[in-house]
């Protein structure tokens, strides 16, 4: 092989090329732009002055929204969805697999399309069905059933925002992790199974630890870091719901929310730059948990 | 459970009803809603018919104006000034009445009409009202209008920048012509009918707005139409003339009656002219022509007498799918009574409607030689009826709904039952007659098309009467079902509602007509199925190379302005400095549509800034000059006179210390809307302070109504609009000294923070209205303090209420010299000039001759001339707004309102304060947390905020004030040129 022209040796850049200038340009240089970014000061409007750590000694010791509410918000947040969507993805998955194949395709198809309308869109038929006057649906249906005596306000009481956000969010998570669960749990050899049963395997559930999970650990993994970098850039919903940035007493506000503050209201482009470098940065720690826990070992 | 709410309902009611019945006594008298007395015109034309009277034989009678009696002779002008009127004219405005005597023979009904030549150039409709004996004979008499002719000043288009064609400005046609008394809104098929009594009867005509001279007044018997049997034997020795096709173009060279029936571009190969490059006017009406008694009328010269046929090629695509109707005029007149209404059918491709009877031949209108006026006027009389019926029903569902929720209070508990059938007897009656009654019009409705598809009004019109008649069955459920009847957005009354709003309109786009002997003559409507093909191809790839009004480089010499408005805004603009901004001044304007201002500070980083920028929103002139990218205004010699047009309160988001950034370009107003009907029903004054608000509330609220603040309207955030005027109101204020410090803290502010709250904790207004308007409208909100959005919605898009709703000043806070404090916001666009510009001193005669009072009432006008009434221009300007074809006790009311217009300054951490004032609110309406330490943290994050923000703009330095941050007052407004307070900051 080594022999050969070094003409060879050139070509494989070209079929590298589209990757390499695609990732290039929407990946690497946005990022680097932003951790560059993060230890200026820039308003958007003059040119940036470099300040070193001051953005991220700020983040850490004197926001208080940010330790107070965002922080937190993020976590219980990406702590409930990422790995309750993730678990549902899975179980729904399995279910999915033991119906008929008709069937699934249609149900498959069902569960997968909340994911597939844009954020926005859904938001507006949600903010309809939670809508604080008695016109709502939810506040009318419990009105007429008699379990309300004055409506609910949904979405604008930091006391259920939170709950309703997490509930859409579970609602769409249903995407791409979904359905290559559901391909794994149906490409795996049904002669597997019969094997376990011979060796003691007596019920579903052993099935499912032994078997389906060790046999499907590729996407199991794909769709626990989509999970976790999903949960995490989700904001959108918060402030959709509630109708603009920052949600009421911040009690919606995830991180990308809290950049976005930052960035398009304060016009501190610097420290919004390093709220996004965190969030990077914690997102790529949970993936990399997520690497330990299904990753192939060799 | 039950039992014990019921108990503590009866205890409620028991406290409330006899305290009801004296406010309702008392109160009755002190402001009654506008009471109509008469009758409306179709009501009298069926009792006349009913009482056997009749039209009058034939009978014509003229009075001249020399025998007018009026109280000032003045205004009778001598001919000289009449305008080429042989005779002496009336000078009739300014509420001025006159009056005139005629003797009949017979006692009767007859038709008035007369002379008259429009004087009053602007958008102003001329109108007045007719008295016959000292009396109104009917509602509609209240209003005639006395339209003007309009028609292009130019004959042809002249084309923009980008070659695409310009809608032409509109000129008055000046000349005298007659005019018979209709009503007001064209419902009717024929003229007014008034009823004269034998012997002399005194007619008295009202000037209610405009400007006309007033010749002959005309008494005549009614018109009899000639059919067209009749018409044919009328002209029995006429032949078909054949081969002499003439076609015209239907946007080009026409009268109208109302200068917004314009020009369209269609974007479609079938219409003639048509090019896939450019934007060329090619079609007439569509959505401009919908109302009723539009009238276009096209030049004709025709080479030969004889008997015509005549083909319109229309897109007639209403959106209901329904039948649209126009009355065909041939010089003016209907040459027989099939011609009115002519039915134009829905179809979504273009087609050529030859005029024909009902068994489809076609209709032979005799032409002579020489030229002709040929005229389609929209005609909705056929629909009249239907609106009739349902406006009645409408009004009468109103009244029994009110009735049951004054029996039924405001109770929402669908478990309980009513016996409503002893309270009101006869409601299932009521119910299935409404029913009947509606499903008469629909079968008549059925009649008008062709089409044995439903239209969407038809369709409205069946559910409605599926609704009445299920309800009519259990009306004992009816109290618990009342969204099905009245309130909501699937109610009976709100199907019928939005049909009302439909219904009426005769949208109709006409691109040519043919005027023919032969059918065979007249070319295909639609082009062939290669050539659209192509065409759209075509379209296609050129639609990457258009640059309508897309920001791009301008030259040297030539300021760029960037505005924040759609297509037909800047196309005016631009249009209008092209007239007269450049040729005063040789300055070069290139005026682009900015798609979102926030590309502005995009630009502004990248050094590809404007010079001007217009419509921006009022805060982001701020941001952009604290990180200097601003010209200071204030620095030019005459701003400070120049600024004295506008309201104080407008420039103090635009200023920092004495600084002006951005000049106010429009105006909101935040004033109180209310519904006189239910206002008037209920017994209940209009309030003027907070006080009498919560004088009425409890009454409201025991009917399930309630009163609307802007805080409902806002989602989860509520912004400065709607928690700052409460702040100001109660004489606080959001900043402290020096502007470092909020003072949110104070006295005063807590006061007006927590009355806010108080206005959703203890009194119950609602928390959350995503709609105003609707409710509005359901009555289910009859008051509450709206902004300018609301109103252009109410004027334009709510006929069923249309003159049953007012509007008075905002709610405030009575001062002990008696004064009502009612600062309120009015956040509208502002103009700026940005650093990087080519010449501060161009821009500045820019933004003042664009401002001028001059310019903005021209705007203002050209833009309702051109695109309708709905196109409302709320200037900031004064003297222009003054100016506007507003009504006046509205426009009196606006400008009372924004006396005390205050918007809320600005400080480098204000989106703390508005922030905070909003969680303040949360706190306080959800977590029941005690406003004063609900505001004592917000004070602490505010603080915090404002400091490292002054510290980012060099305020402060390591702890330490370097310079204060004075706070623009109103006061320091008002001390501009001249004035002698001097810079006071609080």
């Amino acid at each position: 092989m080594k022999t050969k022209t070094t003409k060879r040796d050139h070509s494989h850049w070209m079929f590298l090329a589209p990757y390499i200038i695609l990732f290039t340009t929407f990946i690497i240089i946005p990022v680097g732009a932003a951790i560059l970014l993060s230890f200026t000061y820039f308003n958007a409007i003059e040119t940036p002055t470099f300040i070193g750590l001051s953005n991220y000694v700020g983040l850490i010791t004197q926001d208080e929204v940010f330790m107070q509410k965002v922080l937190p918000n993020t976590l219980t947040f990406a702590l409930i969805v990422g790995p309750g969507g993730y678990i549902l993805s899975f179980i729904l998955a399995w279910a999915l697999a033991q119906v008929p194949k008709r069937m699934r395709t249609i149900l498959a198809l069902v569960i997968y399309s909340p994911s597939m309308t844009a954020g926005v869109a859904m938001a507006v038929v949600w903010t309809i069905i939670f809508s604080g006057d008695e016109t709502g649906y939810l506040n009318s249906l419990l009105l007429t059933i008699g379990v309300l005596l004055e409506p609910i306000q949904w979405l604008q009481s930091p006391e259920y925002l939170m709950k309703i956000m997490i509930f859409v969010t579970l609602w769409g998570s249903m995407g791409v992790g979904f359905l290559a669960m559901l391909s794994g749990v149906l490409n795996i050899n049904t002669e597997i199974y019969e094997a376990g049963y011979i060796d003691g395997i007596n019920n579903r559930f052993q099935e499912i630890i032994y078997i389906t999970i060790p046999s499907m650990k590729p996407q199991m993994l794909f769709g626990a870091v989509m999970a976790v970098v999903g949960t995490f850039q989700a904001g959108a919903i918060g402030v959709a719901l509630s109708g603009a940035n920052p949600t009421p007493q911040y009690a919606g506000q995830l991180m990308v929310n809290h950049l976005e503050d930052y960035g398009f209201i304060r016009y501190e482009m610097g420290y919004a730059a390093a709220i996004s470098v965190v969030l990077l940065i914690v997102v790529y720690a949970f993936s990399k948990v997520a690497w330990r826990l299904f990753g192939e070992k060799d | 459970m039950k039992f014990k709410r019921f108990l503590w309902l009866g205890l409620i009611l028991c406290f409330i009803f006899p305290q009801h019945f004296v406010t309702a006594e008392t109160n009755s008298n002190d402001k009654p809603a506008e009471q109509v007395v008469e009758e409306n015109y179709h009501t009298v034309l069926e009792n006349w018919k009913k009482e056997g009277k009749k039209d009058a034989s034939t009978f014509e009678a003229s009075v001249s104006p020399s025998n007018f009696q009026t109280a000032d002779e003045k205004n009778l002008l001598p001919v000289e000034r009449s305008k080429g009127y042989n005779d002496r004219v009336f000078y009739w405005h300014n509420q001025a009445s006159v009056s005139y005597e005629v003797d009949v023979k017979e006692a009767g009904l007859y038709e008035l009409s007369f002379d008259y030549y429009p004087l009053s150039n602007e958008v102003v409709p001329i109108e007045g009202a007719i008295q016959v004996n000292g009396k109104y004979s009917f509602y509609e008499s209240r209003r005639i209008v006395f339209s003007a002719n309009w028609k292009n000043a130019k004959q042809t288009f002249e084309n923009d920048r980008f070659g695409n064609d310009m809608i032409p400005k509109q000129k008055r046609i000046e000349e005298w012509s007659r005019i018979n008394a209709e009503d007001a809104s064209q419902l009717q098929a024929e003229p007014l009918k008034f009823e004269l009594q034998k012997g002399k009867n005194k007619i008295t005509l009202t000037n209610l707005s405009g400007e006309m001279l007033l010749g002959n007044a005309y008494v005549t018997s009614p018109d009899k139409l000639l059919s067209y049997k009749d018409y044919l034997k009328k002209h029995k020795d006429q032949k078909l003339v054949k081969e002499a096709l003439i076609t015209r173009e239907a946007e080009k060279n026409y009268e109208k009656n109302s200068s917004y029936i314009r020009p369209f571009a269609a974007n479609d190969t079938s219409a003639v002219p048509s090019s896939p490059k450019k934007l060329l006017l090619n079609t007439l009406g569509g959505e401009s022509w919908t109302k009723s008694g539009q009238t276009v009328n096209w030049k004709v010269n025709v080479k030969k007498d004889g008997f015509y046929k005549l083909t319109f090629k229309v897109l007639q695509n209403k959106e209901t799918t329904g039948a649209v109707f126009r009355k065909l005029l041939i010089d003016g007149e209907i040459p027989f009574a099939e011609a009115a209404p002519i039915t134009f059918d829905f179809n979504k491709n273009w087609s050529n409607v030859t005029l024909e009877d009902k068994k489809g031949k076609a209709f032979l209108f005799y032409l002579s030689k020489g030229e002709h006026e040929i005229g389609l006027e929209a005609d909705a009389s056929p629909v009249e009826s239907v609106l009739h019926t349902t406006n009645n029903i409408m009004r009468e569902m109103e009244e029994l709904t009110l009735e049951i929720r004054k029996l039924t209070g405001n109770q929402t508990d669908t478990a309980r039952g009513w016996k409503i059938s002893e309270y009101i007897p006869g409601i299932d009656k009521k119910l299935s007659g409404w029913a009947d009654e509606l499903e008469h019009e629909l079968k008549y409705l059925r009649t008008l098309d062709k089409s044995d598809e439903d239209s969407k009004d038809m369709i409205s019109l069946k559910m409605a009467v599926q609704k009445l008649r299920s309800l009519s069955k259990e009306p004992d459920e009816i109290p618990s079902r009342l969204t099905e009847l009245s309130e909501g957005s699937s109610s009976a009354a709100q199907l019928l509602g939005n049909m009302l709003v439909m219904l009426p309109k005769q949208p109709l786009t006409v691109d040519r007509f043919y005027v023919h002997g032969d059918q065979k003559e007249v070319p295909d409507a639609e082009a062939g199925f290669w050539e659209k093909l192509f065409d759209s191809i075509q379209r296609f790839f050129l639609s990457f190379f258009s640059e309508n009004y897309s920001a791009s480089e301008a030259e040297e010499d030539t300021l760029e302005v960037w505005v924040n408005r759609p297509r037909q805004y800047v196309e005016l603009l631009q249009n209008l400095s092209d007239q007269t901004f450049t040729p005063e001044t040789g300055i070069k304007v290139k005026f682009s549509i900015m798609p979102e201002e926030q590309k502005l500070i995009l630009a502004n980083a990248s050094n590809k800034q404007p010079d001007i920028a217009l419509g921006i929103s009022s805060w982001l002139p701020y941001e952009l000059s604290i990180r200097g990218a601003a010209v200071d205004l204030h620095q030019f010699d005459d701003f400070e006179a120049f600024s004295k047009q506008f309201s104080p309160g407008a420039f103090l988001p635009l200023m920092i210390g004495d600084s002006v950034y951005a000049m106010p370009e429009t105006q909101d107003f935040f004033v109180q809307f209310y519904r006189k009907d239910i206002m008037q029903a209920l017994g209940l004054p209009v309030p003027d302070t907070w006080d009498d608000v919560k004088g009425i509330l409890p009454e409201l609220q025991r009917y399930g109504m309630n009163y609307y603040t802007h805080i409902a309207g806002a989602t989860g955030f509520k912004p400065f609009q709607a928690t700052a005027p409460f702040v100001y109101q109660f004489d606080g204020n959001l900043y402290g000294k020096n502007g470092m410090k909020t003072a949110i803290g104070s006295e005063e502010s807590l006061k007006g923070i927590q009355f806010m709250a108080e206005l959703n904790t203890i009194y119950s207004l609602p928390l959350q209205v995503p709609n105003f308007y609707n409710h509005f409208r359901y009555s289910t909100l009859p008051i509450g303090t709206a902004n300018f959005t609301t109103y252009t919605q109410l004027t334009a898009a709510a006929p069923e209420i249309a003159g049953w709703w007012d509007i008075s000043p905002h709610p405030g806070v009575k001062k002990e010299d008696g004064t009502v404090e009612r600062w309120a916001t009015g956040s509208g666009q502002s103009a700026m000039i940005f650093k990087g510009t080519k010449s501060k001193e161009d821009s500045w005669e820019l933004l003042k001759w664009w401002l001028s009072t001059d310019t903005q009432t021209e705007f203002a006008t050209n833009l309702q001339m051109l695109y309708g009434p709905e196109y409302m221009w709320n200037t900031s300007n004064l003297e222009a707004f003054k100016n506007l074809p507003w009504p006046e006790e509205h426009k009196k009311t606006i400008l009372k309102q924004w006396e005390y217009l205050y918007e809320v300054p600005k400080n480098p951490g204000s989106y703390m304060i508005e922030r905070e004032l909003s969680n303040i609110w949360n706190r306080i309406v959800f977590d029941g947390v005690n406003p004063r330490s609900a505001v004592d943290d917000s004070v602490v994050a505010i603080d915090r905020e404002i400091k490292r923000k002054m510290e980012e703009f060099g305020y402060v330095k390591d702890g330490k004030m370097v310079k204060p941050y004075p706070i623009p007052t109103i006061e320091q407004v008002k001390s501009w040129a001249g004035d002698e307070n001097e810079n006071k900051n609080n």
